[in-house]
């Protein structure tokens, strides 16, 4: 068991009826990273963090947290996790600090000034008189980021937590969960159903689909395996440079080692340059074009629906 | 008399039933810091205790808690600089390979009498212009990690801006007529009294006019000194091919390249030099671009003297 996952699933399961919401499911959230679950409405998502939660309760599978079983283990494990999960419950006659303060007297804080923090965190005032009923959505999302973070977790689990706020909010939010990942080492699963918002904010990236997981893997993998260019691997890169260089005057490319060579340059005319290449006298084993974008490679593995 | 005797027995039974009831709770609440303690001791240095602001533990649990954050602050500095060194390893390795590899290639034709007469002469010219300019790029990493170091220091002193400004861009003159770009260059005759390291400020200028010739591909530049009240404002303008929004809001961040791959042209910290610099004389570098619109580098240090 790799005691460096956070979070770790085993064939994940929640059945509705004869509607499978969520299927046989393995996630590996790994710590002091940011994972990114990504799949279009009623994928599954939200079902997945709730289970995670102990708010509902998997069909068949486990959940694992610091390695430890969840089922049994909530009173220890739970406290440590922040969430926001649609949205919580807030009295709507009190202000947000007012209700900050049952919360904190309930669930335990790690420090006195915990709620002034979480909330200038949000960027929400703290002596104000405004009632949470008279909030705007995008203050009320704000409010729950601040529920979420108020006790310092170690994981922090959002669902779509972007939902509702205006542009420069979310930039702040996208900021400020990065902020907590980098330089406080926190542990964070974020869902989402847009793309670029998660390529711009995970390190690692789960796509579901249909309750199903349909891929797991890094973002900087994924970049690598959507980026445009022609792998050349041959005999010895340092002729096919100057060659490259001295010939078809192209600069942009990059070698990663005696044998293999990127070009970035897709314009240039592939069976002149493996020409003179041979002409030359090396020896080509392998020339292959990678040219799809990281959208591309969504809309390929979501069986091309997309998720934009 | 009885019935103050029944009184008195209630309540001594109470209080130690009560008294009970609290040792058992803070005996609890001990179980559950130890728990914590333990995981932190493992080196968990996100695990906080919880505690209401109410409970008889509280001041302990809170004392703790920020004895945690703050080791746990320190080494997370640590952690993070030991993270942009390895960043900086890595592209380097990377940024050093493509073109060592490639002057290796044009030496090897050479010796291995693939080229002969005119054509080996422009070989080894080729191979000497690369060995410079790898020599260059190892400046720049130098300067970089200097500027990272302890080591550090200025000479700042009070200079007058306006002739220094003069003196670094004539050095520059003989380059831009030899690449025909068309050059407009109004400094006024009046002083500007700056507080500067004289040093720094032309690796400022150099570097910004370095980034121009290597990746506007303009023809035409502006370099305008102004001041204000309080600032001395110096704007350098090109007509190149300028970069989109999300590259200029990240192109003095270290290690920042727009484009992502093409590691032939620049280290990616000349530009990260500069702001460095810039801030640490006080001053602030920014840049207005849009693509094919060209770019608008300004540079401003507050002056010392108002007339004069």
């Amino acid at each position: 068991m790799n005691t460096n996952y956070i979070i770790e699933t085993k064939h994940l399961t929640k059945q509705y009826g004869s509607q499978k919401s969520v299927a046989d499911l393995n996630i590996h959230v790994q710590k002091g990273r940011i994972y990114g679950l990504l799949g279009r409405n009623g994928a599954g998502k939200t079902t997945t963090m709730k289970m995670l939660l102990g708010l509902t309760k998997p069909t068949s599978g486990s959940v694992r947290l610091w390695g430890n079983s969840l089922q049994g283990n909530e009173k220890e494990l739970l406290p440590r996790i922040g969430s926001l999960i649609e949205s919580p419950g807030f009295y709507p006659n009190l202000t947000a600090s007012e209700n900050l303060r049952i919360f904190a007297a309930l669930r335990g804080v790690p420090n006195r000034h915990a709620i002034r923090d979480a909330l200038d965190l949000v960027r929400l005032p703290c002596q104000d008189r405004k009632l949470f009923s008279q909030y705007s959505l995008g203050m009320k999302q704000r409010l729950a980021i601040a529920l979420a973070v108020m006790h310092d977790p170690e994981l922090l689990i959002l669902d779509e937590p972007i939902n509702g706020l205006d542009p420069i909010g979310i930039a702040e939010v996208r900021s400020f969960i990065r902020e907590l990942c980098d330089s406080k080492g926190k542990t964070i699963l974020i869902s989402s159903h847009i793309l670029s918002e998660i390529a711009l904010l995970a390190d690692d990236i789960g796509i579901i689909d249909h309750g199903v997981l349909l891929e797991e893997e890094s973002l900087v993998e994924l970049e690598k395996k959507s980026s445009r260019h022609i792998h050349f691997t041959l005999s010895d890169t340092a002729q096919a440079a100057r060659i490259l260089e001295h010939i078809f005057h192209e600069t942009s490319f990059s070698i990663q080692d005696d044998h293999n060579l990127c070009l970035y340059n897709l314009d240039l005319p592939v069976g002149k340059i493996v020409a003179a290449f041979v002409e030359n006298g090396l020896e080509l084993s392998e020339v292959h074009t990678c040219e799809e974008s990281l959208e591309d490679y969504f809309k390929r593995v979501t069986g091309g629906e997309g998720i934009a | 008399m009885q019935a103050i005797i029944l009184l008195l027995t209630v309540t001594a039974v109470l209080s130690v039933l009560f008294s009970c009831l609290a040792i058992r709770h803070v005996k609890k609440q001990l179980a559950a810091m130890t728990d914590a303690l333990t995981d932190v001791k493992n080196g968990n240095g996100n695990r906080r205790i919880l505690s209401a602001s109410t409970q008889l533990t509280a001041p302990v649990a809170y004392e703790i808690n920020e004895i945690i954050v703050s080791y746990e602050n320190r080494l997370s500095a640590l952690r993070q600089a030991e993270e942009a060194s390895r960043q900086l390893m890595t592209s380097l390795s990377h940024d050093v390979r493509t073109p060592l590899t490639t002057l290796i290639g044009y030496l090897d034709a050479v010796h291995r009498g693939i080229v002969t007469g005119r054509e080996q002469e422009e070989y080894i010219e080729t191979a000497r212009q690369k060995a410079h300019a790898l020599k260059e790029y190892i400046d720049v990493l130098f300067d970089w990690s200097r500027l990272h170091s302890n080591e550090f220091s200025m000479k700042i002193t009070d200079v007058e801006a306006g002739e220094l400004t003069r003196m670094i861009l004539i050095d520059w003159i003989p380059l831009l007529e030899e690449k025909q770009i068309a050059y407009d260059i109004a400094i006024p005759d009046q002083p500007f009294w700056v507080n500067l390291d004289p040093d720094c400020y032309s690796r400022i200028l150099n570097n910004l006019m370095q980034n121009i010739f290597a990746h506007s591909q303009a023809d035409s530049i502006s370099i305008t000194l102004s001041k204000d009240e309080q600032y001395m404002t110096l704007l350098l303008s090109d007509n190149g091919v300028g970069m989109e929004k999300e590259d200029a809001a990240h192109i003095f961040d270290r290690l920042y390249k727009c484009d992502k791959g093409r590691s032939q042209k620049g280290s990616g910290l000349g530009l990260s030099i500069v702001r460095q610099l810039a801030e640490k004389m006080d001053g602030t570098v920014t840049v207005k671009s849009a693509p094919d619109q060209g770019s608008r580098f300004t540079l401003r240090f507050p002056l010392t003297r108002k007339q004069g």
